[in-house]
This record gives structure tokens, sequence and C-alpha cells, in this order.
């Protein structure tokens, strides 16, 4: 819309009833499905509470909490006792090592009693214990920040992670297994073959192990084990493979129908993380596990018990381990960049795999989805509009979440989580394109399509021959600004394990990078092709200016 | 806008309208039989998997989730439309060394994606000693970019207002900052008003950002309920109720949006300068449908936030 050009009145109130109509579709599909949802929820209520959770009470903690205590030269209990209570990291969504049911909000598992034993002996009861859930990724950082006192919750001692943090222990050592159905032809790893689909955690190590080892197995991944485990119950896959205790963990709630076989082919020995340096603190847990009798034999047996699988209290034994030439992490600003330059290729790579890849499928699906909502078809407007409506007032990350999460659970074939995240990005953006293209064409005046009808061309004629072509001009920039919006939304596929620059945070920790840099890093390189992409953006508009 | 794209149709266009409309009708029921079919053969609609949104105590935490995300959103809004006036005000300014800094902070902070910002405050901030919880991670991240954003608005209303008003008010012996704080921003504000709404739209979108640096709001209350075994693993469940929750939320401020709109089209005085006035923060961004009105307006660099 050129300067000089008054508001256009007559266009106002149409748009008005349009967009009237928008706000009622959506809001009768809306209502629809809250009705849907309160009526499964009735159905759930008289049906009851479901048969595999019927447990009975587990046996009393086999422990009491200390008194008075002491434990000299520790900085992280001092300050502990000052505050009154003890700030422990767990896992919640482990069953039968560190977890949280949703419904009674009851913590339980190997893990959290440990920590429940650990906090007990330092003289904190339940009440005096503050539980915080951290995700795996963000472990160091929570105790290098000081988020919580100590961490247990599957965490292998490695030489990596002991360049920021502290390991007591082990408590735990376990190794990579396989979880089957009972009755399962399967009894270890030589029984995989090319008739047995193997399920594990997006991108983790135990399903690496196996495409590298036994590249004849097929693998499925799915973001969660719980997602593998259902796959499991109901035949999709053959085997789960992650470490044999977190398949205990599903063991023991499904008794009847799980159960974990062969040698472990690997070794994880579970450490409690706790802050650089609390020496006296690690001697304390140490001590505690090592003279601690058969206390964490029936802690075992109280949650891991069920499942079959039987273990031995390994010798808790830890001390900081020497320096062993692990990558220290890259003395110059430039060295991150320059010194990793594998990982920044394939995150680049990615992003762009997802910005070119997720725009197309937006472009084509968006100019669908305009062409129906400007249409002289009624349900095709309906349906277009629904759409528009709904998805562009849902979070980029709920859409990712129905693709990463809610496709899987369909039971169709899973094509990969790249493909995924472009679907999403690309269903997102689809709408913003509709959008653009349809105020687009509103900026055409209306005695251009009126003079085109007056010549007696027909609707698809007016559209390619007269409305499309001016309005391009005019849709250009604020579609590159879609295309920079859907740039920058292509993090969001970090949450949902694409190995794109929004999470190359995490693998670059690996390397014993700190996070600052990379992540300016990231911003930088953002910067870069934004800026780029605005100054398209402007050159465009000046070039192609619609002059009225 | 349709209706100028063609005439009234006469039989044989009302023949191939019906035509296509039953097409239309095919392709999107077979779409959506085809996702029920599967919906049901995996027993989505089975009693086991909606059990856990037959209790209470599920309910009151989805509302206490819904409450952490609705506490991160109302400290960014009301943050970043102080910023973005604050910022908006000093890319006016006369002086070089107020508006470059700003205009740097605000083109900086545009094209960072929030998410990397997050990640920036939450992860990076730490190697200085700078420590916060994930609620302040997502609230910093989401003020600095949609202050950046508004700011960019505010710009642009207060540009788009009649050269008059700015010299009537000098005309009057008002100073710079009288002519401003009296005369413009009040003005600008006003016509804004609808596009200011919509960007808060994105803001509350963009709170779900927190979900990925493990801030405990609603879509991460939703995976934890949707990883439970022992409930059948309600992940399609959980996320539907956490999206119906998301968008009426989202509906409702977008309705907030076109409420002040037709007040404001109502007032013409106010009106005056709108429609021009387009701000470029506008419509993809807008996450809102009410606002493109405003969209044919000039450049809008920005997108849809995520």
């Amino acid at each position: 819309m050129g300067e000089g050009q008054p508001p256009s009145g007559r266009a106002r109130p149409r748009w008005g009833g349009v967009r009237a109509r928008t706000a009622r579709t959506a809001l009768a599909a809306l209502s629809l499905a809250a009705v849907a949802v309160a009526l499964a929820a009735l159905a759930g209520c008289s049906a009851g509470r479901p048969a595999a959770v019927a447990e009975p009470e587990p046996d009393p903690l086999p422990f009491a909490v200390a008194e008075d205590v002491v434990v000299e030269g520790s900085p992280t209990v001092e300050a502990a006792q000052r505050r009154g209570h003890l700030v422990i990291g767990i896992k919640e969504d482990q069953p039968g090592l560190g977890f949280i049911d949703v419904v009674s909000r009851q913590r339980s598992g190997f893990d959290v009693d440990i920590a429940r034993w650990v906090a007990a002996s330092l003289g904190f009861g339940e009440d005096q214990i503050e539980y915080k859930a951290i995700a795996g990724a963000n472990r160091e950082q929570s105790l290098v920040n000081g988020d919580v006192d100590l961490y247990v919750g599957t965490y292998s001692i490695t030489a990596g992670r002991e360049r920021q943090i502290d390991f007591a222990g082990p408590y735990l050592v376990t190794g990579q297994g396989l979880l089957v159905r009972q009755g399962s032809a399967i009894g270890g790893e030589g029984d995989l073959g090319p008739g047995t689909v193997v399920c594990s955690a997006t991108g983790s190590s135990p399903i690496q192990r196996i495409k590298a080892e036994r590249p004849d197995v097929p693998t499925t991944e799915f973001d969660v084990y719980s997602a593998c485990v259902e796959a499991l119950r109901n035949g999709q896959v053959d085997a789960v493979t992650t470490d044999q205790v977190i398949l205990a963990g599903y063991a023991a709630l499904f008794p009847d129908e799980l159960v974990v076989v062969g040698e472990p082919f690997s070794e994880e020995r579970y450490g409690v993380g706790l802050p650089k340096g609390d020496e006296a603190l690690r001697a304390h847990i140490n001590e505690l596990l090592t003279d601690g009798g058969d206390t964490w034999q029936a802690v075992y047996d109280r949650n891991l018990g069920a499942s079959g699988l039987v273990l031995e209290q390994p010798v808790a034994d830890h001390v900081a381990s020497a320096d062993d030439g692990t990558p220290q992490g890259s003395a110059t600003f430039l060295g991150v960049l320059t010194g990793n330059a594998d990982l920044w290729g394939e995150a680049v790579a990615n992003t762009l795999l997802l910005f070119f890849a997720g725009g197309a499928v937006a472009l084509v699906l968006g100019t669908v989805v305009g062409a129906m909502r400007i249409s002289p078809v009624p349900v095709a407007r309906a349906v277009a509009t629904t759409y528009v409506g709904a998805v562009r007032n849902t979070p980029l990350t709920v859409v990712f979440f129905f693709f990463a999460f809610g496709y899987p659970a369909l039971g169709l074939p899973t094509p990969g989580y790249v493909v995924l995240a472009i679907g999403a990005l690309g269903t997102y953006t689809a709408t913003y394109v509709a959008e653009v293209l349809r105020s687009g064409i509103s900026t055409v005046p209306a005695g251009q399509a009126e003079a085109a009808r007056a010549l007696g061309l027909p609707f698809s004629k007016v559209l390619s021959l007269v409305v499309l072509p001016q309005a391009v001009r005019s849709v250009v920039a604020p579609m590159v600004g879609v295309l920079i919006a859907l740039l920058k939304n292509t993090t969001v596929a970090a949450g949902f394990s694409v190995a794109e620059l929004g999470v190359i945070r995490a693998n670059l920790s690996e390397r014993g990078e700190s996070a600052l840099p990379v992540l300016l890093w990231v911003a930088v390189i953002f910067v870069v092709l934004v800026l780029a992409l605005a100054a398209l953006q402007r050159w465009l508009e000046v070039r192609w200016r619609v002059a009225r | 806008v349709s209706s100028t794209l063609y005439d009234v149709p006469g039989p044989r266009a009302v023949a191939r309208n019906r035509a296509l409309g039953v097409a239309t009708i095919v392709v999107v029921g077979g779409i959506l039989a085809f996702l029920l079919q599967r919906l049901i053969a995996t027993g989505q609609f089975s009693a086991e998997k909606w059990y856990v949104f037959s209790t209470a105590s599920v309910w009151e935490q989805v509302a206490a989730a819904t409450g952490r995300t609705l506490a991160a959103f109302a400290s960014a809004a009301v943050a970043s439309v102080l910023v973005g006036v604050a910022l908006g005000v000093a890319r006016l300014s006369d002086h070089a060394w107020v508006r470059w800094p700003a205009t740097v902070v605000v083109e900086a902070f545009r094209a960072v994606p929030v998410l990397v910002l997050m990640m920036l405050l939450y992860y990076g901030l730490p190697a200085f000693g700078v420590r916060m919880p994930t609620y302040w991670a997502v609230v910093i991240a989401l003020t600095a970019y949609n202050g950046s954003v508004l700011a960019e608005v505010v710009r642009a209303g207060v540009g788009a207002l009649p050269g008059g008003q700015a010299e009537a008010g000098y005309a009057l012996g008002l100073r710079k900052s009288g002519v401003l704080r009296l005369v413009l921003l009040p003005q600008a504000i006003r016509s804004m008003l609808p596009v200011i709404v919509a960007q808060l739209v994105v803001t509350l979108k963009d709170t779900a950002l927190g979900y990925i640096i493990t801030y405990n709001e609603l879509l991460y209350f939703a995976r934890l309920v949707g990883t439970q075994a022992q409930y059948d693993s309600p992940i399609l469940q959980a996320g539907a109720v956490a999206a119906a929750i998301y968008i009426a939320l989202c509906l409702a401020l977008s309705a907030v949006a076109r409420w002040l709109e037709r007040r404001l089209r109502r007032h013409p005085a106010g009106l005056a300068v709108a429609p021009a006035a387009v701000a470029p923060g506008g419509p993809p961004g807008a996450g809102s449908v009410g606002v493109e009105a405003a969209a044919a307006g000039e450049q809008q660099r920005e997108g849809g936030g995520a």
C-alpha cells in the first residue's frame, strides 16, 4: 500500500466479517474438542483405575534419620543445614529409578531411595528434602549453578562430567541390556537379527551402538523410553535397549509382560553427583554406601526386585579421576568454532535443511490454504479458516510436541525426527504464508478485479492474469519476513532431538566446551543469516515497489 | 476481498463450486477419517488412556502448570511493553549516542531466536557467575525479544502520525519531551494497541519454549503425564489437553485485540492515523487473525514467533 493511499474504508468491514467468522469457527472447533475431552474423561471415571497400578504398599524405608550430623569441611552440607533443608536433583520419568506418580504425587524408585538414604545420613528427613526434577541434559549445569545440593538419577560417572562436578559412589553398576516381551525368543544380543526391531531413545548412545555393531538390525527411535515400552507391549517393536536397570524399572512395572534378558554389553557406573571440590561429602557418601550392610539390597528389592533382574552392590570407592587427556575445551573464542568444525557443519547443515525443506512445505501448503481461503467454495473457506485459526493460536512447541510424541503413538511408520520436524515447521509456517498471500491479494485495488471481470474473465483468469501478478509484488517482502521467522523457529527442533544449531551446546559440552562461547556463536550465526535475509527483503522491496 | 474476485455464480459456476466443495469434503474428510481410524486402532479413546484426566489431583496440577505459564507471560508482557516504549522512544531520539545503541539492541534481539536467548541466559551466563532459575531466563528472553519488536511498533506508530501533530505541539511552546509525552505517544500507542496486544499473543505462545530449557510450565507437565507408563502413557491425550488450554488462552487474547480494534474504529479520533501506520511486527508475527487489517502496510520484517 503506497504512502499516499487513503485507508481502505471499503475493505475494513468485510475483513471484520471474515474475522468474526474465523473466531466463530475456531470457537466451535474448540468447544467440540472440549466436549470430546470431557466425555473421554467421564468414560475414564466409570472404568476406574487401570489394573496395572494396583500395587501393595511397599515396605517402609530401611534406614533412620541421623541426628546432630556434622560433616567436617563440607560447604554443601553446611549450607543445607543453615537453610534447614536439602535440595536433591532427581529424575521423575523413570519408573523404578526416579519417578513421580502424577495421580498420587508420590515419588518412588531406587535412585530416589538412595537420595533419601543419603539425606537421612545427613540428618534430613523426608519433610526436609526438596526434590527438583532435572532433565538429563541439565544435570551438570544444575550442580554448577547451585540449583541442587546433590544429584541422584542414572548419572554415569564419566571423565568429561568430572571436569565440572564430582561423583560419589558408584552405587550401581549396569550396562546396556535388552527388554523383551515374556516368552520372546530373544535371549540376548546374539538373537537380534533382520526380523527383530529394536527401539531406543532418539540419538542415544545405546541405539548408536546397536546401529554401529549390528547394522542388519532394524531400529526405531522415539524421544522417550515410555514410547518404546508402549510400542514393545503393542508388538510394534521386539526389543527395547538401554541401561539394564532403566529397563528393569519398566519390567518391574509390568512383571507379567516384560522381562530383561541377556548379559550387559557395556558398563555404566552410576554415581551421586556433587558440586566440584566437596571431598568431605564424597567421603561421607562413599562411607555410607560401604558400611550400609544390607540396606542397599533392601532398597534394591523394594524398587526393582519385581523385575527379576539380580544385581549386587558395587564397591563405592570412586575418587577424583586423574585427568585422562579428555578434551579440555578450546582456549580461544574462535577456537570453539574452528576446533569443532565437524559438529558445527552438521548443525548448520541440519538448520539449513529444516529451513529449506520446512520452507518448501510451508509455501506449497500455505498457497493451497491461502487459495482455499479466498475461493468461492464455502466449505473450502471454512476448512482453511479453521486450520489457520487453530494452528496460529497454538505455540510452535506444542505443534512439535504432536509431531514428535503424538505421531509415533499412532503406530504409523516412523520417518525419523528430521522429517517430523520439517512437518511441524511446515504445518505451522503454512498458516503465516496463507495469511500473507491473502492480505497481499487484498492490497490489489478492487477496481482491478472488477475490470478483469468486466472483460469477461473467469475466476481462475482474474486471479492468474490480473490479481496475482500485482499481489506478488506486495507479498514478497512480508513473505521473506515469514521465512526469517521460520529460520529462527528451526531452533525449536532442539527440544525434539534434531541435531541443529539449537542443540549444539549439549553436544559441545560433551567435548568440554563451555556453554557461553558456543551459544554466542550460535547467536552470531543467526544474526548474520537473519540480517542477510533482511537485506534481501529490503532489496526486493525497493526493486518491486508497487508504483500506484 | 473474495467477492470482488468473482461474479455472482451462474448455473455452471454453482455446479462447479458444488463439485469443488464435495471434493474438499472428500479430501479433508478422508484425512480426518484416516486419523480417527488410527486413533481408534491404537486405543487413544480407551478409558485407561484418559484415566489420569479423571482425577482431581492431575487437574490441580494442570491448573498449577497453567498458572506458571501465565505467570511467565504476565511478567514478560508488562516488562516488554515498558521496554518497548523505552527503546522505541530511544530510537526516535535526536541524539545519535542514544539512537544508535538502541538500534543495535533492537536489531540484535530481533535477529536472535528467543530460544537461543533463553539458553544464553540459563546455560551461558553462569560462566560470569550470573545464575538464575529457568523462570527468569524465560521472562528475560521474552522481554528482550518482544520489547524489541514493540519498540519498532511504537516507532512506526509515532512515525505514522501526521507531521502537523508535532508541529502544533511545538507551536504551543512544548519542548521535545512534552511533544513526545503529551502529543505523540498517546496517539501512537492508542492507534497501535491492537498490534501491541497481538504481539502479546506471540509472547504467550513463546512461553511454551520454556519447556525446552525445562521451565516447569504447562507443556512440561503434559510431557510428564504423557510418559507415565503405568497409566498407559497418555501422551496424545496430555498434548490435546495442553493444546486446548493454549488455544483457549490465545483466542481470548486475540479477542481482546479485536475488541480494541473495534473500539478504536468507533472513535475515529484515534483512528485517523491508524490504518497506514502499520507495524513491522505486524501480522505474520501477530498470531492473531485479528490484526491483519494492519497487514497491508509497508515493511514487515518479523514473521511469527514460535
